[in-house]
């Protein structure tokens, strides 16, 4: 080989292993590839047995204490979320609670009793909409590998910056109209969630699941998690100020059990 | 030198100043007469050095059966341009320590100073105001974003943290500018010298704000962290500090303050330097 066919060979060999030495080769909110119809870590797993899904889950969660009001978000520094907040300026959600005392916003989700089968990832996206400068909803759940979609209604540029302990960081700078993709590859609750780097104030957490057995409580408290097979379950009720509580639980076959979950005023 | 020593005049700088922004801050002509020095002296070796170029790109073009004559270097010449630009830099070391000392090194009484903290984050400046209580920490703390309210001709005292990577406040109107580092309390302070409404008035533009700029690039929205100062007559500032104070109670307390506390905390344990 001549000396300029060797400078070749290397600048070639340089490109093709710089190349595959950037690649990231497990980005786990990567969403170029089209969605898996099964989470990576529920491979070679028995199919969840929906038929004998008999028994069910369901229940409120209560806050035990004088009804907060919400106070309102300072929002400063943009034009356009300062307009939306003049006459009704956006409250804090980080304590809801509905006149009945019940608590929204609670994820409730089971932890464990279920990571034994193969759960379908769902074809349908969760939808994350930032509008008049606040993320809506505030509290969701997402399955491994489902497609988060993060979309902007408002006339201002936004940050969408998801902050985990164990999914990737993703940083999305959008404007009006824009929509992006992400989906997440680890189980992760209560340490996930959204924030927009411009308006301080906006964030909205997220509970990445491995399974479809989970619920954020809104109107009445009232949480579904859905048909399961007999057997012993423990059940998880995370609230972002109000901290987790647990509850394990007993299913015989087409019990339909009730739970409570009280969280004391802090 | 001539024009060293015109620029050396307040009055002078002044005169230069058609290109930058209102000065409003006393210590604001001691910072432009620096400003007007270098940039005379940077001037001249710029138009100097552009002028040697030019004529030796000229002078000694290709010409046909010239050749290019190689030269190893001039001894003197090198020892005179290396002391030249010596004795430039120690002259700008040695003259801006007067003014480095009153505008840096001399802090005001806190007795009738507004005092502010301000904490730094990717990508806004947070200031909080103790309220009419005078303690930080408590209930009626008034917290702003990217807003900062001062009173006019009163001395203002800023105790500056940033949450994440280096920001610099900018406020070009005050020339003011300091850095705020990750894992220091830095202070700094200034005055200012006109109101935003006499501002307005002057220009006939009810939309003028003074503005605040972050002079470091700290990120991919670095330019967000635009915001405005302020600047109230006495009263207005005291009414103004009172209606927030007496509302901070309606508001969530902006969760980013909750670092300050921590960090704050974590200083005192690990010794941290106040700079």
């Amino acid at each position: 080989m001549t000396h300029k066919g060797t400078v070749c060979g290397i600048v070639v060999l340089a490109v093709v292993l710089g190349s595959v030495a950037c690649r990231e080769p497990d980005d786990p909110a990567e969403s170029s590839e089209a969605a898996p119809t099964v989470a990576a870590g529920d491979k070679g797993k028995p199919v969840f047995p929906k038929a004998q899904a008999t028994a069910s889950i369901s229940g409120q969660a209560f806050y035990d204490g004088e009804i907060p009001t919400p106070k309102a978000l300072r929002i400063q520094g943009d034009k356009f979320c300062e307009h939306h907040a003049a006459d009704n300026p956006p409250k804090s959600e980080a304590l809801l609670v509905n006149s009945d005392n019940t608590l929204r916003n609670v994820l409730v989700h089971v932890t464990k009793g279920v990571d034994q089968w193969q759960h379908a990832v769902p074809g349908e996206p969760v939808v994350v909409t930032q509008k008049n400068c606040t993320y809506v909803p505030h509290v969701f759940g997402i399955q491994v590998g489902q497609t988060l979609q993060v979309t902007s209604a408002d006339d201002t540029t936004h940050n969408v910056h998801f902050i985990g302990t164990k999914n990737r960081e993703f940083n999305l700078t959008q404007r009006q109209g824009q929509m992006d993709e992400k989906r997440f590859t680890r189980r992760e609750v209560g340490t996930a969630f959204l924030k927009c780097d411009v308006h301080s104030w906006m964030k909205a957490h997220v509970g990445i699941l491995t399974h479809p057995f989970y619920a954020v409580t809104g109107d009445g408290g009232n949480f579904d998690l859905g048909g399961l097979p007999p057997g012993e379950y423990e059940v998880e009720a995370w609230h972002e100020t109000l901290g987790v509580q647990t509850r394990q639980v007993t299913l015989q076959d087409g019990e339909a059990a009730k739970l409570e979950f009280r969280f004391a005023a802090k | 030198m001539a024009a060293l020593a015109m620029c050396s005049s307040a009055s002078a700088a002044e005169s230069f100043n058609w290109w930058l922004p209102e000065n409003i801050s006393p210590a604001g002509e001691e910072v432009d007469r620096i400003f007007f020095v270098i940039l005379v002296l940077t001037g001249l070796t710029f138009v100097l050095t552009e002028a040697l170029l030019v004529y030796s790109l000229l002078r000694f073009r290709h010409k046909e059966g010239r050749k290019a004559r190689h030269v190893h270097g001039n001894h003197w010449l090198e020892t005179g341009w290396t002391a030249g630009t010596a004795v430039i830099l120690l002259f700008l070391a040695l003259y801006q320590v007067p003014a480095w000392n009153r505008l840096k090194m001399t802090r005001p009484s806190e007795d009738g100073a507004v005092l502010v903290q301000v904490l730094a984050e990717q990508f806004k400046f947070h200031f909080r105001y103790a309220g009419t209580d005078g303690e930080f920490g408590t209930a009626d703390d008034v917290t702003q974003i990217a807003e900062l309210h001062v009173p006019v001709d009163k001395d203002v005292i800023l105790t500056m943290r940033s949450k994440d990577v280096i920001h610099s406040l900018f406020m070009p109107h005050l020339r003011f500018k300091q850095d705020v580092l990750p894992g220091a309390t830095i202070e700094s302070w200034f005055q200012a010298g006109k109101t935003t409404g006499t501002a307005r008035s002057e220009r006939d533009d009810q939309e003028f704000d003074y503005e605040i700029a972050c002079a470091e690039l700290c990120g991919n929205s670095h330019y967000t962290m635009r915001g405005i100062l302020v600047v109230h007559d006495q009263s207005a500032f005291d009414d103004w500090l009172a209606k927030e104070s007496s509302a901070a109670a309606d508001y969530e307390p902006p969760e980013v303050w909750q670092h300050w506390e921590k960090s704050v905390a974590r200083a005192v344990t690990t010794g941290e330097e106040h700079l």
